[in-house]
């Protein structure tokens, strides 16, 4: 095996989502299209069906070195400095009315970037947002100040120092 | 039938006329000509570089351009010889190309060839009446183009086999491209000067041959006359049986080539495919996760999967490292190089796991 792996990360909090090495161009660093094609599919771990898509345009790729860690929980694994790191399950997501919260998260040592990934509906008519916030200096919250329409949705939030946090809302009517 | 060429002979006792030696200049002069337009191709053979001289005119940047000696060949096979440097003339340009007002447009200088009577010499005096020119200059001219004119180059005419080459007087001439000038209109000067401004490129006279032959038993292709270091040469090494490509030396020579085949066809090269779609199988392996598309081979894309030029076959295994105790995997497939592999993570629930993969990217014969 090569000694370096490419990651596929959400490029704004450098979570991993997967990883792959590749024996016939080692020196090489695929594109995120190249390894995740036009979203990269993040499952439910109870049925094993894709529970959101993270589109491409969220995704980076990272050669990092390979750990134990990267090969036995993928997604508990953050990129920083250069090397996957594991990162606690702390954060979790839920509805705050009718906007979706974040709390319980690791107090980030300064202002961070976060990432929402909703989805909404069945089949054909699935629609997919991704939300953008930051998580200040010090806080466990956050409250993305949009609110949803009522239905069911499906949530991975990606937040710094964090392992992403899943969970399946339902909005009342 | 036309003519035969006419070689001229002698005999003793011949009383020789002008014409008699005039037709032994011109049978060699013609055989030159011949020779230059079938066995080469035209252009500028030796120098004939535009420059310019930076100059401030009425308080703009102009340049004083100038022709640097050399040589060219014509379409009918004439040598024109520029013997020393000639500077251009602003006048004759704006005589040509009146009125320009863009700055930024590029105009052709064209060059040709023209024989100039040398002045009359007198013989005998009077008594036999008026003399006759001795000499024939061959001289050149140089002329400017409208805008895209040297596209007309191309559609030159190509004089008969049996025929000399251009440039008498009262005859048109051929025309070779020299470069390119900008006009500054406000101080009625050249702006600026380069090889490459226009439509055409500057072109180069070439060799007609479908043999080349090393005397010495190496042949050696340089992009350069004039060895410089790193610019790729291409070596045809007829004692050690074997076509070496790389960069050359000060020296001309290619220490350490990055291609080399041997006469018994083995191939070594540095350096990657940037193409592999040649026919035959690429592959691809590793370790990769649930979720992640499997990477495609170096050279292949994923529009030539698309398009069916490559066909891809995926083979995944559940891998067993022992990292973390070894996995009670779930499932473990791939689909349309997508990996589907999850390992128990207790309590009903599944988790991210791992597999060993080998992708295959055939390319059938033809299908490149």
């Amino acid at each position: 095996m090569s000694p370096d792996a490419t990651v596929i990360v959400v490029a704004a909090t450098g979570h991993v989502l997967g990883m792959v090495t590749h024996e016939g161009d080692p020196d090489g660093a695929p594109s995120a299209a190249a390894v995740a094609g036009e979203a990269f599919p993040l499952r439910d771990g109870a049925s094993g069906d894709v529970f959101v898509d993270v589109p491409v345009a969220e995704l980076a790729t990272s050669a990092v070195p390979v750990v134990d860690d990267l090969l036995r929980t993928p997604q508990s694994c953050a990129v920083a400095d250069g090397a996957a790191i594991f990162v606690p399950a702390s954060a979790s997501v839920a509805l705050d009315g009718k906007k979706i919260k974040i709390s319980g998260a690791q107090r980030p040592p300064k202002d961070v970037d976060v990432r929402v990934f909703v989805e909404h509906g069945q089949g054909s008519d699935r629609q997919r947002a991704v939300l953008k916030g930051t998580l200040l200096k010090g806080a466990q919250e956050l409250t993305f100040p949009s609110e949803l329409e009522p239905g069911d949705y499906d949530a991975v939030a990606a937040v710094p120092g964090n392992a992403p946090a899943a969970a399946s809302l339902s909005v009342p009517p | 039938m036309a003519d035969l060429i006419q070689r001229p002979t002698f005999f003793e006792g011949q009383i020789l006329g002008a014409g008699d030696l005039t037709g032994s200049l011109e049978y060699a002069r013609s055989q030159m000509a011949r020779h230059q337009r079938t066995l080469h191709t035209w252009g500028i053979a030796f120098g004939l570089e535009l420059t310019g001289e930076p100059q401030v005119v009425a308080g703009e940047n102009v340049k004083a351009v100038t022709l640097t000696p050399g040589m060219a060949l014509d379409i009918t096979g004439r040598q024109i010889v520029v013997p020393e440097a000639v500077q251009l003339s602003d006048a004759a340009f704006e005589l040509v190309n009146s009125g320009v007002s863009d700055d930024t447009l590029w105009f052709p200088v064209f060059l040709s060839g023209l024989d100039e009577t040398s002045t009359a010499v007198t013989v005998f005096g009077d008594v036999c009446g008026p003399g006759a020119a001795a000499r024939v200059a061959e001289g050149f001219e140089l002329t400017f183009g409208h805008r895209g004119e040297e596209q007309d180059l191309a559609d030159q005419p190509v004089p008969g086999i049996d025929a000399g080459p251009s440039g008498a007087p009262g005859e048109q001439s051929a025309r070779v491209l020299v470069g390119y000038v900008q006009w500054q209109p406000g101080a009625h000067r050249f702006k600026d000067v380069a090889p490459h401004g226009g439509e055409v490129p500057l072109r180069f006279a070439g060799v007609a041959a479908d043999e080349v032959v090393a005397r010495g038993g190496t042949l050696v292709l340089r992009s350069h006359a004039t060895p410089e270091s790193g610019t790729p040469t291409v070596v045809l090494d007829g004692e050690a049986r074997e076509l070496r490509f790389g960069p050359q030396d000060t020296r001309g020579s290619v220490p350490d080539p990055v291609f080399t085949v041997t006469a018994d066809g083995d191939v070594k090269a540095k350096g990657r495919f940037a193409d592999a779609r040649t026919a035959g199988v690429q592959v691809e392996s590793g370790v990769a996760t649930d979720g992640v598309l499997l990477p495609l081979p170096p050279g292949i894309s994923e529009e030539d999967v698309a398009s069916g030029r490559v066909v891809v076959h995926a083979h995944v295994t559940p891998r067993l490292d022992g990292v973390g105790g070894v996995p009670d995997t779930v499932i473990c497939r791939v689909d349309a190089r997508r990996v589907h592999c999850r390992v128990d993570a207790g309590g009903g629930n599944t988790a991210p796991g791992r597999c060993d993969y080998t992708l295959l990217a055939v390319v059938p014969q033809g299908g490149s």
